[in-house]
């Protein structure tokens, strides 16, 4: 009887073992793969984000700079008023196509990023927000420029892209502080507003968009924690970064 | 009055309805799939009640418990089986811990397991070895314990969740 009973505990045993076992490989494996998909995804992304500026910077901004250049030939060439009253309008509409081509190919890929780094993309960033919309961007840089590599540069850099977004579009903000400094080591990037109250990780549990979700994606991706700060007068998200 | 029923012959009722509780949670818990596997123990075990009662045998303990006892054992390990079918083939990403059904067919399968050979075995222990028979009604009493403190994890897991 106790050997009967031995072997039914050891099938017992065995088969429940097997199912865990089982099981818990097979969240690895899916979560290993959810990982590689998310990575591959992020790559992909970024190279049609580079080619769809350069096209816009190579082919439209290209094409919009020649016709300006015809429309400058032909109103040098026309006495009629009306009609150079016209052709200025055009040539005024072709600088505005210029110039909004320019601000996406830049907002889809800032060629400061890889020239310069990370630091005076940044830096340069800050300065257009801070001209064409009507809230203060003041960075601060208590590091010397940091060596992040090129994925971790553009993911931050996109990361940050897509949080000031938000503060503009639905936040209420007139005042923004970001403060990039390297206590121990670690590297930590600080965005602190006076806006609307967010919370960052509520919403992102009930979001149905996939700009919250992209934006922990890339912190994912890249290893990056984030973390939200109490404050009553808006918010301040601390992104740290191990060196 | 009811306490003076012989405790063989509530040894067998609880057997009978822990049975048909078992048959119903396993119904619900394969979705109400394979439902000729429980009308067939159903049939059985019923059948073999019937015998017992016919026999007379209904308040000698463990005459007859055996029997009873083999079928509940088989038909809850091989529904068990069917379970563990089921959960390889519909893998969730969810570890199977966090499911309070895996405590109740954990609890299930170690307590019918452990038994398995006692039951069957028991009236022939009884026979020869008599004064040996409550060491081995020790396993019962502890896969029994050890079946409710899995149920009871089970139970608190659901009331977590």
């Amino acid at each position: 009887m106790w050997i009967g009973t031995t072997v039914m505990l050891f099938f017992a045993f065995g088969l429940l073992f097997l199912v865990l076992f089982y099981q818990n490989y097979f969240i690895k494996m899916k979560r290993k793969e959810a990982e590689l998909l998310l990575q591959s995804s992020l790559e992909s992304e970024k190279k049609e984000r580079i080619r769809i500026a350069a096209d816009l910077h190579d082919g439209v901004s290209g094409d919009l700079n020649a016709i300006r250049n015809y429309l400058s030939v032909l109103q040098r060439g026309e006495k009629d008023e009306e009609k150079q009253e016209l052709f200025a309008e055009i040539k005024e509409g072709i600088e505005a196509a210029l110039e909004n081509t320019r601000q996406v190919s830049y907002k889809l890929m800032p060629p400061l990023l890889e020239l310069a780094g990370f630091k005076v993309a940044l830096e340069d960033y800050f300065g257009r927000l801070t001209t064409n919309s009507k809230i203060a961007f003041e960075f601060v840089c208590n590091t010397e420029a940091p060596d992040f590599s090129n994925e971790i540069a553009y993911e931050l850099f996109r990361v940050v892209q897509e949080l000031t977004t938000n503060m503009i579009k639905y936040g209420g903000v007139t005042h923004c502080l970001v403060l990039l400094s390297s206590p121990e080591a670690e590297y930590s990037l600080e965005i602190i507003d006076n806006g609307i109250p967010f919370d960052f990780y509520t919403s992102l549990k009930t979001s149905k968009g996939s700009g919250l979700k992209n934006i922990s994606s890339r912190l994912k991706v890249i290893g990056a924690q984030m973390k939200q700060k109490e404050n009553p007068k808006g918010n301040h998200y601390i992104i740290t970064l191990k060196r | 009055m009811i306490l003076k029923v012989d405790p063989s012959i509530w040894f067998k009722v609880y057997t009978t309805i822990e049975f048909f509780v078992l048959i119903q949670y396993f119904y619900r818990l394969l979705k109400g799939k394979y439902t000729y596997l429980h009308y067939f123990f159903g049939i059985l075990y019923s059948v073999c009640f019937g015998f017992i009662l016919y026999q007379g045998k209904i308040d000698n303990f463990m005459d007859g418990d055996d029997y009873l006892q083999l079928i509940e054992s088989v038909f809850v390990i091989i529904a068990i089986l069917l379970w563990m079918k089921y959960a390889f083939i519909n893998l969730e990403e969810d570890s199977l811990l966090k499911y309070p059904h895996f405590y109740f067919i954990s609890g299930l399968l170690f307590y019918f397991s452990g038994t398995f050979f006692l039951y069957l075995l028991g009236s022939v222990i009884l026979e020869n070895e008599k004064e040996y028979f409550i060491d081995y009604w020790m396993l019962n009493l502890f896969f029994n314990i050890f079946f409710r403190i899995l149920l009871l994890i089970g139970i608190w897991k659901a009331r977590v969740q």
